[in-house]
């Protein structure tokens, strides 16, 4: 992996504007004067790293629904059996982004954006027209678009009837609205029926069931908002006795996923493999703990909450009001450090299968919203 | 070849981009002539609920701290008080609300 300066197109913002990429400006936040270069066997080694810890997170499901871990992943026991259908069911998944630390052909797994992925039309559509404009000879590891495309397609079968699917995000957030619109208008091109609504515009009837306000029933929804507060709110109650009228993408096993739980699971099935770094659960901040480790809440955002020690001395930390659960601490990866800039590397799953990554890069330790997205190639 | 051959991006995301620059919605600050909110929080059901007085009726507070009057009728002091109470929708029969309040400026993606 190499970090290049590069020269921006003149007319970039316009370009990025009219494919959508509206948020560009949030914090600086997309850097077109600079690129990542991989090699190819570098690519095919970050795509059989995340199809190998997909396959194992699929495991650590398998592992807590056998045991009945919902109290260990701190799930509402009123949610378990929601959770429980839809992954015997295999109820229909869209995507999913895993953080990944890449050092010199050493792959670890950070964390796994299950549920609420963004930064998905700069690392689909906004660094694929780069290119284009770059030097379209090459190659980037991003068929994003198109798998996405054709997986809508595979699982409209199986959308409830009436067959129209909806699609939900939070109100005054440009970049979830603008992520959320962007698959809407990838599940219109694979030919499914849609519309949109904000979260706070989901009704409820008397009888649990989800309608928009208008009394057209919700049969299928994609939400932009995580379970981990679905659960906890007033309409959350409803979702397991409305699983055969209104289907929800993501699934709620996905609830298990976005959790940092997950993290300690990974590592006590699968202490062997050499994408996972341990990781343990501390009840309480840790106060001391041999080594490096990153500290993280078992529900957090947008690495909010997080702290990276290293022998004792704090090296960076991040305010927030996560906590409340307790904390994963898992041994700390080294991020490469080009000239004060760490990448990271998002790496994504359409249904399942690795499709392609963005890599967003910080000045400091920790990867959060003030990270800037920096497009990528490979040379084939 | 791992890139997408082709993309095309089509009439909802460019209905989107357009409409975008003059978003708006129906929240409101909530706020009296002078400026000034009034705000109650209610223990109801095993957790806090708040809600601020405008025009008459106290409105579901909004972890934006706006009040949305196109979504609720506004309530007594009374009803919002009451053990099991939940704000009536100002359309129809659905009650609408009960998803979105965790939000904060963050949004719902990561």
């Amino acid at each position: 992996m190499q970090r290049h300066t590069i020269t921006p197109r003149t007319d970039w913002e316009q370009k990025v504007k009219d494919q959508g990429f509206l948020f560009y400006k949030n914090e600086s936040y997309y850097d077109e004067t600079a690129a990542y270069e991989f090699t190819a066997a570098e690519v095919d080694l970050i795509e059989a790293a995340t199809a190998d810890m997909f396959d194992k997170c699929c495991a650590v499901v398998d592992h807590v629904i056998k045991n009945e871990l919902w109290d260990e992943f701190f799930i509402p026991k009123e949610y378990a059996d929601l959770i429980k259908w839809s992954w015997i069911e295999d109820m229909p998944s869209f995507y999913g982004r895993m953080d990944l630390a890449y050092n010199d052909g050493d792959i670890k797994l950070l964390e796994f954006n299950a549920d609420t992925p963004t930064s998905l039309l700069e690392a689909s559509v906004i660094q694929w027209y780069w290119l284009q404009d770059y030097d379209s000879r090459l190659d980037q590891f991003n068929s994003i678009h198109e798998k996405l495309q054709a997986h809508m397609g595979v699982c409209a079968p199986y959308l409830y009837a009436p067959s129209v699917l909806t699609f939900a995000c939070v109100r005054d957030h440009l970049e979830d609205l603008m992520t959320t619109k962007y698959m809407q208008d990838v599940a219109e091109q694979a030919g499914l029926r849609t519309d949109f609504i904000y979260m706070d515009e989901i009704g409820v009837d008397d009888k649990g069931e989800f309608y928009k306000a208008d009394g057209t029933a919700i049969g299928n929804i994609f939400k932009l908002y995580p379970y981990e507060w679905m659960f906890h709110e007033e309409f959350g109650k409803c979702l397991p006795g409305s699983r055969m009228s209104t289907l929800w993408i993501e699934p709620a096993y996905k609830a298990l996923w976005s959790n940092k739980m997950l993290l300690v699971y990974l590592y006590k099935l699968f202490p062997d493999c050499k994408y996972l770094l341990p990781a343990e659960y501390s009840a309480k901040e840790v106060v001391y703990r041999p080594g490096a480790y990153v500290q993280k809440p078992v529900y957090s955002r947008e690495g909010a909450n997080v702290k990276i020690v290293k022998y004792g001395e704090v090296l960076e930390q991040t305010g927030g009001e996560y906590g409340e659960e307790g904390y994963v601490v898992q041994d700390y990866a080294e991020l490469p450090d080009f000239n004060g800039n760490r990448p990271v590397i998002g790496s994504w799953l359409i249904g399942g299968v690795p499709a392609g990554m963005g890599i967003r890069e910080s000045k400091g330790l920790i990867t959060g919203n003030m990270s800037k997205f920096v497009p990528h190639f490979f040379k084939t | 070849m791992k890139k997408s051959q082709n993309i095309v991006l089509s009439a909802v995301l460019l209905a989107a981009i357009s409409s975008c620059s003059s978003h708006s919605d129906e929240w409101t600050d909530g706020k009296d002539s002078n400026g000034r909110t009034h705000d109650t929080a209610v223990y109801r059901d095993g957790s806090y609920h708040y809600y601020r007085y405008y025009g008459g009726g106290w409105y579901l507070l909004g972890r934006n701290n706006m009040i949305n009057r196109g979504m609720y009728m506004p309530a007594s002091g009374m009803e919002i008080a009451s053990p099991g109470f939940v704000p009536r929708a100002a359309s129809g029969g659905i009650r609408t609300g009960g998803f979105g309040g965790s939000a904060g400026e963050g949004g719902g993606g990561e």
